[in-house]
């Protein structure tokens, strides 16, 4: 029975990845049925999630250990709804206030430490080959690239000139990297769709 | 009751909250109270956006019974089936938990299958990009194909057989050019976002609280 | 004769892309079917992250997992997570934590890896746990590494904490030794970055998409990662390494013959494209 149940989900799935691989045929109806399949689900999964975490984290520790505390996060997060009344929206905006609070306190917090400060650090320190030199080379002039703050005629004359134009070199040979790595995911991605449809639904292999 | 409506409470809430995280991170240490209090808050943060993972569902739900009630047409069925399926999978994982076989084979025979072959169909589309559009017009575009060039045939191990010097020239690559120029893109991301994260603690962008009534 | 041949080269500047589309499938689909056992070349950078796993998880160390990825990437992923997975579950005496804070799929997918892999006799609760998700991306990641027993309370299928041996004496992330991110996008390795590396230190190996290989280079150069997988080609390096070939190591002939088609089109578009250009007095 199992061995049917899965060999039932193969084909469904096959004919899943065809009727989104329909698409760039052309858009059908069948890519619409699709696609509405995969929202519904991803959204399903999402809150799912959700729900858990409500229930395991707050309401399991006002249940079981009395922590009366974990009611204000829920009241807040009611409040979130509130946004689809009129007359109560405004009760919405505390929560997102909390959230976007909270959201760039963490991240302000560490990432000068982190995206910043270390990077520089590294830039700067142990530049004892020709490559470590060339990089911090590499990063000033294309630093110079974003510094619009500088009037138009000086960016366009003397030495300005030439190191925001080098910097945009340098930036383009790491757009390359971006895109040749880009075809090798794009690939691996299609790749894993192919192993699919002929050894597990074909079973060519 | 305007004030209570108003904008300036939840401006405040941002600021106090923002600022909490800020100082527990640099002195936290020193102050246990305020390290106790910003992993409360935090905690809490973690509820307040488990409930908001919830209004994706009820948008959907909105969009689509809309479209039900007015049987859009060439939408309503696609609009029904959607919501049905939608709630079919939070009844079997929420009142059978995620190892609920239904669960497990609705992710795995449906939503995996759509999901990734929804990604790998980029890969028809940046084969046609390759052929129509990518053009070494000027020294710019030429640096940027060639490096990606490289790049691929030191990811392909056909690279390496054809020539031993594309992983060599790749790898320096990656971690000469490609970090000077991540680097710096990073360094100017941090500053654009410290100062914007500061304007929005003190209440200068206002633009996640919504319209003014 | 000049219009002629100025005929073919727009004409194969007008080709249908369909056709384009069935020379990439059949340039995949022929090497998956008869493969050609291109050899694969372990680089120093995956070489690296495999003898940072080995020397950061030493018996009596404890191990995070975090599933940072969806389920579109899971071709990709997929294998680098089996592979690191598998390598930590050979481990002796060492608890492993699987976990996800920025993708809702996390769990599942770490589900999924673990039926590919070989337990090795590690027990559910003893040696290793999945706590599930944790709504909050970077607030989760904070509070998680502050107090671990303040948000974690039960695992990904209900079961309370407190029965779970794997998690006993852990209090915050000093108790962690290795963290291991594999991460497809945001929220991922940016925001662990913030919340774990910097205020603790924790040695974090990371595992993500070709497509983010190129941005997390900074972050190794700088020793904040300690090895860095990247994409299919990481993957089967990594297969490579721990002796178990799988989906990567027989999907890397595929990239090689891809690679090499999609290069044909940038050379064949280019030369197509100036040569009309030429045709036609050098006007676009």
């Amino acid at each position: 029975m199992a061995d049917i149940i899965v060999e039932i989900g193969i084909w469904v799935a096959a004919a899943y990845t065809l009727m989104i691989y329909s698409y760039p045929y052309k858009d059908t109806p069948l890519f619409k049925f699709a696609e509405h399949t995969m929202i519904g689900l991803g959204i399903a999964i999402t809150t799912i999630m959700g729900i858990r975490n409500i229930l395991d984290i707050a309401v399991g520790s006002i249940v079981n250990k009395g922590e009366i505390a974990w009611i204000v996060p829920i009241l807040l997060g009611l409040a979130l709804f509130t946004r689809y009344s009129r007359q109560y929206a405004w009760l919405s905006r505390w929560p997102l206030a909390l959230l976007v609070g909270v959201g760039i306190g963490v991240s302000m917090g560490s990432s000068v430490d982190a995206s910043f400060l270390a990077q520089i650090r590294s830039t700067v320190t142990g530049v004892n080959t020709l490559n470590k030199a060339l990089l911090g080379i590499m990063i000033i002039i294309t630093i110079t690239y974003f510094i619009f703050s500088i009037g138009k005629e000086q960016r366009e004359k003397g030495a300005f000139k030439y190191t925001s134009q080098l910097g945009r070199y340098v930036m383009m040979l790491c757009f390359g990297a971006l895109f040749g790595n880009t075809i090798m995911t794009r690939m691996a991605l299609f790749i894993g769709r192919m192993n699919f449809l002929l050894f597990e639904w074909l079973k060519l292999g | 009751m305007s004030l209570l409506k108003g904008k300036q409470i939840p401006i405040g809430i941002t600021l106090v909250v923002g600022l909490m995280m800020i100082v527990n991170y640099y002195f936290g240490a020193a102050l246990p109270a305020v390290k106790s209090t910003t992993t409360l808050v935090q905690n809490w943060t973690v509820i307040v956006a488990a409930f908001a993972l919830i209004i994706g569902l009820i948008n959907i739900s909105r969009i689509h019974i809309n479209h039900l009630l007015k049987r859009s047409k060439g939408q309503w069925f696609f609009s029904l089936w959607c919501l049905a399926i939608m709630y079919i999978m939070i009844a079997l994982g929420l009142f059978g938990t995620t190892k609920n076989p239904g669960y497990q084979w609705l992710y795995n025979y449906v939503f995996l299958p759509v999901d990734a072959t929804m990604y790998s169909s980029l890969a028809f589309f940046i084969s046609s990009a390759a052929y129509r559009a990518f053009r070494a017009r000027n020294v710019e575009s030429i640096l940027l194909l060639s490096s990606g060039v490289v790049i691929m045939l030191m990811n392909a191990p056909i690279g390496e057989i054809i020539w031993t010097g594309f992983p060599v020239i790749g790898d320096w690559i990656m971690s000469v050019p490609n970090v000077a120029a991540q680097r710096a893109i990073m360094i100017c991301v941090v500053m654009g976002s410290v100062s914007l994260g500061l304007r929005t603690l003190l209440g200068m962008e206002r633009g996640y609280l919504g319209r003014e009534e | 004769m000049a219009s002629a041949k100025e005929g073919f080269w727009n004409k194969l500047q007008a080709i249908d892309q369909r056709i384009l589309y069935v020379l990439i499938i059949v340039v995949v689909a022929l090497p998956l079917l008869r493969p050609l056992s291109l050899p694969i070349t372990v680089t120093s950078a995956t070489r690296t992250a495999y003898e940072k796993v080995d020397e950061y998880s030493g018996p009596g160390s404890v191990v995070i997992i975090a599933y940072e990825f969806i389920a579109g990437n899971w071709p990709e992923m997929g294998p680098i997570a089996v592979a690191m997975t598998q390598h930590l579950f050979r481990k002796p005496d060492i608890r492993i934590i699987l976990l996800a804070m920025g993708r809702d799929q996390g769990p599942i997918l770490a589900e999924n890896t673990l039926k590919y892999i070989d337990e090795m006799g590690k027990e559910y609760g003893e040696d290793y746990v999945n706590l599930g998700f944790f709504a909050g991306a970077e607030a989760a990641m904070a509070s998680f590494a502050s107090d671990i027993p303040g948000l974690v309370k039960k695992d990904y299928y209900g079961t309370p904490i407190e029965q779970l041996s794997v998690m006993s004496g852990l209090n915050d992330l000093n108790d962690i030794d290795l963290f291991l991110c594999l991460w497809s996008g945001t929220p991922g390795w940016g925001e662990y970055l913030r919340q774990w590396q910097t205020p603790y230190g924790i040695t974090v190996i990371g595992g993500t998409l070709g497509i983010n290989g190129p941005g997390a280079q900074p972050y190794v150069s700088s020793g904040q990662l300690k090895g860095l997988v990247v994409g299919l080609r990481g993957g089967g390096e990594y297969e490579k390494l721990i002796g178990k070939p799988g989906e990567a190591t027989s999907g890397l002939d595929a990239v090689s013959t891809s690679h090499l088609l999609i290069i044909a089109f940038i050379v064949l578009g280019n030369v197509g494209y100036f040569a009309g250009r030429r045709r036609s007095g050098g006007e676009v």
